[in-house]
């Protein structure tokens, strides 16, 4: 339940209306009530990120699906793959594109019709980790040099919107990435790609071009952190109440190598020093590791089923 | 006597809508069916949507019902779900009654707002996401009868539904998700909305038909029905059938729809009683 | 409270007969006017009948297992901010209703002569409230298309926080 432990009534409306009523109100007051004692709201503590849990496949009919929860945030994300022709510059390699959607069931913010602003923005940085942190070897998505590669479509739809958004976005991608099972395909008789279905690939009428690498293999894992700097506090994985109130981002990408991928400053009210950006490192470093473990528990559930 | 009607799907649909063909409307049903007409009936419904409700319970994929978070679909579930080919939709209303638009006119009950979505991967060939107004539309009239719109006056509840799956017999999936989804949440309603949809061929019928089914129906039923006070709240018919053959198929929709409800109360029932313990 | 889940009851199930009971909150009567059936998820309760009234059935309810956000209703109370101020009326955005947060933004309007019981065509709007001032107010009335219509004119009701120019707060500013 909600703490109280750090509320204290400044005036004389704030001692008659509920606890509730005043955080309504006089939002930053409530949270600097609280910051000074060093606890957040939902009762964690300032550097503590919320529960995580991933479940691999989801949807059934994508070739790889994930759904990851972050406290209430949820997130969903699947992956298709198509067959396409690749460019002449690069003939081996297939291509991966990534989308991420909010829809009005996410958030009172977001109104039917009118879509998020924040969604490209997540949608950008999302193919940009992706792409610059070497997750993916795109080659591995290659079937026939020059005449045949693989398209994955990444969709990630956000279900429940509640703060570090870009967190469960990415830790779901790289959930969908590990789940990925690539269908197996043969050519047919006029030189075309057509999908083997389990039932018939004994056959030996027709010989599957991809039999081996079903999987890919995931180098190394990114995994981010969003903290909110406030003064001289770092509140780690914020919710979206916690967002709206105090506007200054870091988000931190790491591998699971610990090497720095990206790291992402939106503007905010407050400048950082370096000292603060190393504890947020710090902070991110202890959350890959956690991330990590989750992951690994996961994967391994779903092989032994 | 053989009602001819054009099967949804064909080019004829929008005619279709435009003659109104597709009714909704409520009425009692004792009028209706003749009741010693009754059937036993196998209650597969349990063993396929019963599951798929009772799942997007556990996972808190409603959102809205809160249970601990450490539910993840398991293998077997997914094999499961995998064999039904069936559909995952998702709905809620949106936090409780909000303000209605500006440009609205003043109103004295509430007013209802549905909104249908599907995903990218919903489809077998991945598509673009895509607003179904037509499901929105029939959602919002299976909808609207069962809400007591006057107890928030002035104000409007939004829902919205999210296809994640699609699989065949979407539109009564999304209907009983959304109504599990609004008792849950507190605002006032008659009665729950099940909703079941069957398909005939020839002098077979199946009832909750997959996508390849719905593929080669010739024809289809829909009925949602609140099955306590005995009212249909929408009946869509489609396709080629005879009196005889239309009065066996509500039977089969209708005892269907009450087992349905039997599943909605208990996954109700389970996870308010978790909540207040 | 016992807390079973055969004492839950779901929206549509029959509760009893109007022979025997009174519908309460989260319940309704049948067109039939006999069956009580339930409209609300949540708990079941009877409720005897007050020992000094007639009436001698029992009042059967359902107590909703969460509440639904809190609407603005006429004679409530309500917390507001005030987001424009006009010649002769402010709007102002209502907050919470009756000390419960509202999780949706509802628009209320206090009009100028709802500002104060007293000498009403003398009030100066402009005098009254600023832009960001906290309000206690009444809801008239459920009010046009666009807002709730919310009156300040009780000894209770009006600014009850508001921050100086200088941006110190000063609390307790009352209209009278």
């Amino acid at each position: 339940m909600m703490s109280t432990k750090g509320y204290k009534p400044e005036s004389g409306l704030a001692a008659e209306i509920e606890v509730e009523a005043y955080r309504r109100l006089f939002p930053l007051q409530y949270y600097e009530c609280h910051l000074a004692e060093s606890v957040r709201p939902d009762s964690r503590a300032l550097g503590r990120a919320r529960d995580t849990t991933i479940a691999l496949g989801p949807v059934p009919s994508a070739d790889g699906s994930a759904l990851v929860k972050i406290g209430d945030t949820t997130v969903l994300a699947a992956i298709k793959l198509e067959v396409m022709t690749p460019s002449i510059d690069s003939p081996d390699v297939g291509s991966v594109a990534v989308d991420f959607q909010m829809p009005p069931i996410c958030s009172p913010v977001v109104r039917p019709g009118r879509p998020a602003e924040a969604a490209p923005v997540i949608a950008k940085q999302l193919s940009d980790v992706i792409m610059s942190s070497g997750m993916i070897n795109l080659k591995e998505l290659s079937l026939i040099s020059g005449k045949a590669a693989w398209m994955a479509y990444l969709d990630i739809y956000c279900l429940n919107a509640d703060g570090s958004l870009f967190d469960a976005a990415l830790l779901s991608a790289t959930a969908a990435f590990s789940h990925l099972q690539i269908p197996l395909v043969s050519l047919n008789d006029d030189g075309k790609l057509i999908t083997v279905s389990e039932e018939v690939k004994d056959k030996a009428a027709v010989e599957p071009v991809n039999k081996e690498n079903r999987k890919l293999t995931i180098a190394v894992v990114p995994f981010s952190l969003t903290c909110i700097v406030h003064g001289k506090y770092i509140l780690a994985d914020p919710t979206s109440e916690e967002e709206s109130v105090m506007d200054t981002h870091v988000t931190v990408v790491l591998d699971s190598k610990e090497r720095l991928v990206s790291l992402y400053k939106a503007g905010g009210a407050v400048l950082l020093h370096t000292s603060v950006v190393k504890d947020c490192i710090v902070l991110a470093k202890q959350r890959v590791e956690e991330l990590s473990e989750i992951l690994r528990e996961s994967l391994s559930a779903m092989e032994v089923d | 006597m053989v009602h001819r009607i054009p099967l949804r799907g064909t080019r004829q649909r929008r005619t279709i809508r435009q003659k109104e063909l597709q009714y909704s409307w409520r009425w009692q049903l004792e009028h209706w069916v003749p009741i010693h007409h009754r059937k036993a009936w196998n209650g597969d419904i349990n063993n396929r949507k019963g599951q798929i409700f009772k799942k997007l319970i556990g996972l808190d994929l409603m959102v809205g019902i809160s249970i601990s978070a450490d539910l993840p679909f398991s293998g077997q579930v997914l094999q499961a779900l995998h064999q039904v080919q069936h559909m995952l939709s998702l709905a809620r209303p949106r936090f409780g009654p909000r303000e209605s638009k500006k440009a609205m006119l003043y109103s004295d009950v509430g007013r209802l707002n549905c909104h249908v979505t599907y995903t990218t991967f919903s489809t077998p060939i991945r598509g673009q996401g895509f607003d179904n107004k037509e499901y929105s539309s029939m959602l919002h009239k299976a909808l609207e009868g069962a809400i007591i719109l006057e107890t928030f006056p002035k104000t409007t509840v939004d829902i919205f539904a999210l296809v994640l799956e699609s699989g065949g017999g979407d539109l009564p999936v999304i209907i009983s998700c959304a109504s599990l989804a609004i008792a849950d949440a507190g605002i006032m309603m008659y009665d729950l909305v099940s909703a079941v949809s069957l398909s005939c061929f020839g002098k077979n019928m199946v009832i909750d038909p997959t996508s390849e089914e719905e593929a080669c129906q010739d024809g289809s039923l829909m009925i949602t029905y609140m099955p306590s006070r005995n009212e249909v709240t929408q009946f869509t018919l489609t396709g080629e059938w005879s009196t005889a053959k239309i009065n066996e198929a509500m039977e089969l929709c209708l005892d269907a729809c009450s087992k349905l409800a039997d599943i909605l109360r208990s996954c109700l029932k389970e996870n308010a009683s978790e909540l207040t313990s | 409270m016992f807390a079973g889940e055969e004492n839950i009851a779901t929206p549509g199930e029959i509760l009893g007969d109007s022979s025997q009971f009174i519908a309460g909150k989260g319940t309704y009567l049948a067109p039939n006017g006999r069956n009580i059936h339930a409209s609300l998820t949540g708990q079941r309760r009877v409720v005897p009948p007050p020992a000094d009234s007639a009436e001698k059935r029992l009042t059967v309810e359902v107590v909703g297992h969460k509440t639904r956000g809190a609407v603005p209703e006429p004679g409530v109370v309500v917390i507001t901010r005030v987001t424009r101020v006009m010649a002769r009326m402010a709007s102002a955005d209502i907050m919470c209703v009756e000390s419960k947060a509202v999780k949706e933004k509802f628009t209320g309007i206090i009009r100028q002569q709802d500002v104060r019981a007293t000498e009403i065509d003398k009030v100066d709007m402009y005098q009254s409230f600023r832009p960001g001032d906290i309000v206690k107010a009444e809801v008239l009335s459920l009010g046009d298309a666009r807002a709730y219509y919310l009156s300040t004119a009780k000894n209770e009701l009006g600014v009850v926080s508001a921050q100086s120019i200088a941006g110190k707060n000063s609390a307790w500013k009352q209209v009278f």
